[in-house]
């Protein structure tokens, strides 16, 4: 078993969305996080056995699992920079939403047989125009990523 | 092991096939979607009645038959006996189809009545007349004639094919009705009539298939009434809808079906329909003819759920979702479905109840609660919009301005008795409170709108619930975060109390004074006590959202008022 992560930044505290892609079962989930331990501190959470294991409780859930098994995860995460006036937790979980139902219309449009776990309610914000270029950005670069790994995969 | 053959009874297995759940006109339709899927253009049903007297002496309609004919591409010999087999062959299915378990035709009919006809001919074949006839059932096992058909039946049958220019087509007729199980004439064919064009609302749209219920052409009716929308306009703004127009609520969300399945999902796509009174307020229309017209009452809100361009389930809750509230009387959605979706939706025989997996609930359930909080907003804005003066809610207003104004002038009066070490001081500090925020235009015009010093604006910094601003003629001001979470939350509760809504304004407008008459007499940093202030609004903004997110999580209703 060994894990690959590309950068140490991923610790540092401050604003970030990220998407955990799951090879067996397909699965995404998006989330935000405002951690001390970063983004890669949550992906900590998501994988243990605390109560903070949200991804494997969902995968748990909605596969009917007696137990979890993951293959191989990938990881990405989005660093949120202090100028981009994401300045509550309520801005970011707005972020997190359109970015959530942004890149579900963009799976299925491209015919990507990958469910999203992940559950977020509005936030409040989504109306704003930095809200939704930001969001946007986000998507654009978590797919990039994904398909790199999903083409890899089909060759 | 010895092995036997299973036994059964015709006569109660049809009783059963009978009992599955259909209405006369959910068993009419599912006969009309054997004919789409065979390719017909024009489906015609008709009803033979006849009066009946009863004991009183009243004359009743009854219905004799109900015949349902198409030029769809018929059936000879081999395909009849398919149809009439218990689970037809699912072979002879297409992935857009309307049909699922083979047994439509068989129990639809039977719900009807006990006697079906069918008349068919396919291209280049012979007309062929099968009969199911449950009082002719013989020891009890299912039994049924299938005879080419000749003479004047025949000739008829032909004639009513060339007249719709077909050479093939199906009639079914359903004979021995079961009057006396079923709503009045009147009643059922009402029903048909104001609901087919809605049921078949895609198929009809794009002219692929004409109806005639006892000859009247059924237009094809949107339940959305999308072609009334404005798209250059945003969706709907729960503040300021007019109440008149049809808005976009939820233009488009991908919901998926099952985690693990192929690519399953469905289209949501959610209305606001028009507010009637506003309707009548404006002149537009009256009320009783907007609801006619947009089909508002209490049967007919929530979501329309089609499965290949036809409707399976009418105005549904989606597992209560939708609770039963007048004020969502405007709130219309539609889920689109594909066959496709038929395992992991577990459609039922009579395909008219859809049971959801829990990750469809859970994505229908974040753009349903946000949805229909909109919808109730916007119908109470409405509302209150077009309310007569409610002197109740105006006389409290106005105390709350007039108030404010005393408290400025008595406010005035302290600082000139001040001793003079505190004047300088004071002054200063009122001068920076005075010109540090000051509203913008757009504020400053709603408070005279509002007419009282709390607005409710589009957003502040930081997610804080309310910031104070000060305006030369209008003093103090507060503003209130109306994206805030639990603004949005209890937003129904204001608009339905409004002695609520001036307790929440008495209160915070309080808390804004408290705050400008600490740092007015501030005798230490006043700058460092501002930010301390500016902090304590963030974080109680965080805080009381946290709380909010956290106790809907948990249940998603807490705050749902009453009917």
């Amino acid at each position: 078993m060994y894990c690959f992560v590309r950068s140490g930044k991923i610790s540092v505290k401050a604003k970030y969305v990220y998407l955990i892609f799951s090879e067996d079962p397909k699965a995404f989930y998006i989330g935000q996080t405002q951690s001390a331990y970063g983004a890669l501190g949550r992906l900590t959470q998501h994988m243990s056995e605390t109560y903070s294991n949200t991804f494997i409780q969902k995968v748990l859930k909605f596969y009917d699992f007696d137990e979890v098994n993951l293959k191989k995860i990938h990881f990405f995460c989005f660093q949120i920079k202090d100028d981009a006036n994401i300045n509550s937790t309520a801005h970011l979980e707005s972020v997190e939403f359109l970015v959530s139902e942004e890149f579900k219309k963009r799976i299925f449009k491209n015919g990507y047989s990958i469910s999203l776990l992940s559950r977020v309610d509005y936030g409040g914000y989504e109306h704003l125009e930095n809200i939704k270029s930001l969001s946007l950005t986000i998507v654009e670069e978590f797919l990039i990523e994904l398909e790199k790994i999903l083409s890899f995969a089909e060759n | 092991m010895t092995k036997y053959k299973g036994t059964y009874s015709a006569s109660r297995l049809f009783d059963a096939l009978a009992k599955i759940g259909y209405t006369p006109e959910s068993a009419i339709q599912d006969i009309v979607d054997n004919s789409i899927s065979a390719n017909a253009s024009t489906v015609q049903v008709n009803f033979l009645i006849e009066k009946e007297t009863s004991e009183q002496g009243r004359s009743k309609p009854q219905i004799v038959h109900i015949s349902i004919f198409d030029n769809g591409k018929g059936m000879n010999k081999a395909g009849l006996e398919n149809a009439l087999a218990l689970g037809s062959s699912a072979n002879e299915y297409t992935p857009t189809t309307l049909s699922k378990f083979g047994l439509g035709l068989k129990s639809a009919s039977s719900s009807l009545g006990r006697k079906l006809s069918i008349i068919s001919k396919a291209q280049d074949d012979d007309v062929y007349l099968a009969i199911v006839d449950q009082d002719a059932f013989e020891n009890d096992e299912y039994t049924f004639t299938i005879e080419k058909l000749s003479g004047e039946s025949k000739k008829a049958f032909l004639k009513k094919l060339s007249e719709v220019g077909a050479q093939a087509g199906t009639e079914i007729i359903i004979g021995k009705v079961k009057n006396e199980n079923m709503p009045s004439y009147g009643s059922i064919v009402t029903e048909l009539k104001n609901k087919t064009g809605i049921i078949y609302f895609p198929i009809l749209r794009d002219e692929k298939v004409k109806i005639f219920i006892n000859n009247d052409l059924i237009p094809a009716i949107d339940p959305l009434f999308r072609n009334e929308i404005d798209e250059t306009e945003c969706i709907l703004n729960d503040h300021k809808w007019d109440g008149v127009s049809v808005k976009w609520n939820l233009k488009e969300s991908y919901i998926q079906l099952s985690a693990g399945a192929s690519s399953e999902k469905a289209i949501l796509r959610i209305v606001q329909l028009p507010h009637p009174p506003s309707m009548n307020s404006n002149k537009i229309l009256s009320q009783s003819n907007a609801r006619k017209k947009y089909l508002i009452d209490a049967k007919n809100y929530g979501i329309f759920i089609y499965r290949n361009g036809r409707l399976i389930s009418w105005a549904d809750s989606i597992t209560g979702l939708i609770p039963r509230d007048q004020d969502l009387y405007s709130y219309r959605g539609i889920l689109e479905l594909e066959s496709s979706s038929d395992e992991v939706l577990n459609l039922d025989v009579t395909k008219s109840r859809v049971h959801f997996s829990d990750l469809a609930l859970q994505d229908l359930s974040i753009q349903i609660n946000e949805t229909k909080k909109r919808s109730v907003n916007a119908w109470n804005f409405a509302k209150s919009t077009i309310r007569e003066v409610d002197t109740n809610s105006d006389a409290v207003k106005a105390e709350l301005a007039k108030l404010a104004i005393e408290l400025e002038e008595e406010e005035e009066a302290e600082d000139q008795i001040l001793p003079e070490a505190d004047k300088e001081r004071v002054k200063k500090a009122k001068n920076t409170l005075q010109t540090k925020t000051p509203p913008t235009e757009e504020e400053k015009k709603k408070v005279e709108e509002e007419g009282k010093p709390i607005i409710y604006v589009d957003a502040l910094l930081n997610n804080s619930l309310w910031e104070r601003a000060y305006d030369e003629k209008n003093g103090l001001i507060v503003k209130v975060n109306k994206s805030h979470r639990f603004i949005r939350t209890f937003e129904p509760i204001f608009r339905k109390n409004p002695e609520a809504t001036y307790v929440f304004d008495l209160l915070i407008y309080s808390m804004v004074r408290s705050e400008y008459m600490m740092l007015k007499k501030c005798r230490t940093d006043f700058e460092a006590m501002d930010k301390v202030y500016t902090d304590f609004r963030e974080e109680t903004g965080n805080q009381l959202s946290e709380m909010m997110r956290e106790l809907l999580e948990r249940n998603s209703a807490i705050f749902d008022s009453d009917e």
